[in-house]
């Protein structure tokens, strides 16, 4: 019980200060939008008519757009000793992590629902399939992206140069996520449903697994300071 | 709740921070810890408070390693560092609250009500912390390690930034803390202040105890003799 009230605790207290400051959920939608309308700006209307630059700009948006939020979130406990504060709280430490993955998921949730819609009517695409097969997918893509940027955070929060080396350090860890997000959307699109991009759903599960579960297990370690 | 360190180090990069450090914390006593700078006090209050770990030795809370007491041993530590724990963007109720959801306070808002009280900050309990001034924040990270009634205090500096008046009032604070039965660990270079309720002092240099004796009788500048002999002696032996 005390566990899951330290979770919800951690929670309630980032959307506090999310409403206070806007960095982790406004700069990614703004950030999401400026880059939608530098490929407006970039191709000719024939090109940004086409459903391949229509994946490539919104995975573009999304993924660059997400590392802003996702620095925040260890970044935020940074300044003034924040993180020991929640490291003294009597539940286990994985708590910590599961809190801070899960609202960097929910950011990017609320992010994504915003800009989505956008990216549909500017590159002038329809759905393809229906919307459940679009939340399964962005969801899992999103939550991989959480599992393993919420990880990285922890470890950039421990390091002088910590929110410049995270993009380096998280790019390279999300490769299978962007190449699988890349062929599911362009599944979605074609074939209304992932059909031939099926074996891609299966990695994100798999990956989703190990950068949620051993995270979860070693952060006590990877947060000692 | 008692707690003993058995001979406990804490090394890093082939550093001592900690060297073989034995010593007790009884309920109800008052462990004054005193030191120059980058002795390893604020270190051993960390190791003490879990979130450091010893390379070497023991540390039992009532007679049972840390190990064996899980995140619940926690729920006993009232914990205040030299950094505040605090959310600047957050006000003086919220951080409050915050905290004592962490700790799963019964009857939360009543408790975050009368600790406000306690650390006169009623007038600015809607304000952000940032907002602050030093000595201000210095009560709400205060009122942050009490929120969840600990039997263990860990004070890291506490009187750092309060005034004349508000010094006063902690040294009260802290003697009913003790009367409840609280073990209180108190680090201060102003230990002149805590000097009064101090049951023990302890001298710590180098990372190594270098004194540990009852407080009870003796007066400050006794001590303070004895502290400057101390630690001269430690820098000398250091450098030589």
């Amino acid at each position: 019980m005390s566990y899951g009230r330290a979770v919800a605790a951690i929670i309630r207290k980032d959307f506090q200060l999310e409403w206070r400051t806007g960095e982790a959920l406004l700069t990614p939608v703004l950030l999401s939008l400026l880059l939608m309308l530098v490929f407006v700006f970039a191709l000719p209307p024939s090109a940004l008519r086409s459903s391949d630059m229509f994946v490539a700009g919104l995975w573009t948006a999304v993924f660059f757009s997400g590392t802003v939020g996702l620095s925040r979130g260890f970044g935020r406990e940074r300044p003034d000793g924040r993180l020991l504060g929640l490291l003294l709280a009597p539940v286990d430490r994985g708590a910590v992590f599961l809190a801070k993955a899960l609202v960097s998921f929910l950011f990017m949730a609320i992010s994504a629902s915003a800009t989505i819609p956008a990216f549909f009517a500017v590159f002038g695409q329809s759905p393809g399939a229906p919307v459940w097969r679009w939340a399964a997918v962005v969801g899992l893509v999103l939550l991989a992206y959480s599992g393993s940027g919420t990880l990285l955070g922890a470890v950039a929060a421990q390091l002088r140069a910590g929110e410049v080396l995270y993009p380096v350090l998280l790019f390279p860890l999300l490769v299978p996520v962007v190449l699988a997000a890349v062929h599911l959307t362009d599944a979605l699109l074609v074939e209304g449903g992932w059909g031939s991009a099926g074996v891609w759903m299966n990695m994100l599960v798999v990956y989703n697994i190990l950068f949620w579960g051993v995270p979860y297990l070693v952060f006590e370690y990877v947060v000692e300071v | 709740m008692e707690i003993r360190l058995r001979d406990v180090s804490r090394r890093v990069d082939g550093r001592r921070l900690l060297d073989g450090v034995t010593l007790s914390l009884r309920p109800g006593e008052l462990l004054l810890l005193c030191g120059p700078n980058g002795a390893g006090k604020s270190t051993l209050l960390k190791v003490i408070a879990g979130l450091l770990a010893p390379t070497s030795g023991d540390i039992a809370y009532d007679g049972r390693p840390a190990a064996k007491w899980g995140p619940g041993l926690r729920r006993h530590l009232g914990v205040m560092l030299h950094e505040s724990l605090l959310y600047d963007e957050l006000t003086v109720w919220d951080n409050l609250v915050f905290a004592g959801r962490l700790f799963g306070v019964d009857g939360l808002a009543a408790r975050a009500d009368a600790l406000v009280d306690e650390v006169g900050l009623r007038l600015v309990a809607r304000e952000p912390c940032g907002r602050l001034s030093r000595g201000m924040k210095q009560r709400v990270s205060l009122a942050r390690a009490l929120i969840h009634r600990p039997s263990v205090l860990l004070l890291d500096e506490p009187y750092s930034g309060l005034d004349a008046r508000w010094a006063g009032w902690l040294t009260d604070l802290l003697a009913r803390e003790r009367e409840r039965g609280a073990g209180i660990v108190v680090v201060a270079h102003e230990w002149r202040l805590a000097w009064p309720l101090a049951d023990r002092v302890a001298v710590i240099n180098r990372g190594r105890l270098v004194m540990l004796k009852d407080a009870g009788g003796r007066s400050a500048a006794d001590f303070e003799a004895e502290y400057r002999q101390l630690v001269i002696a430690g820098y000398e032996e250091g450098s030589g």
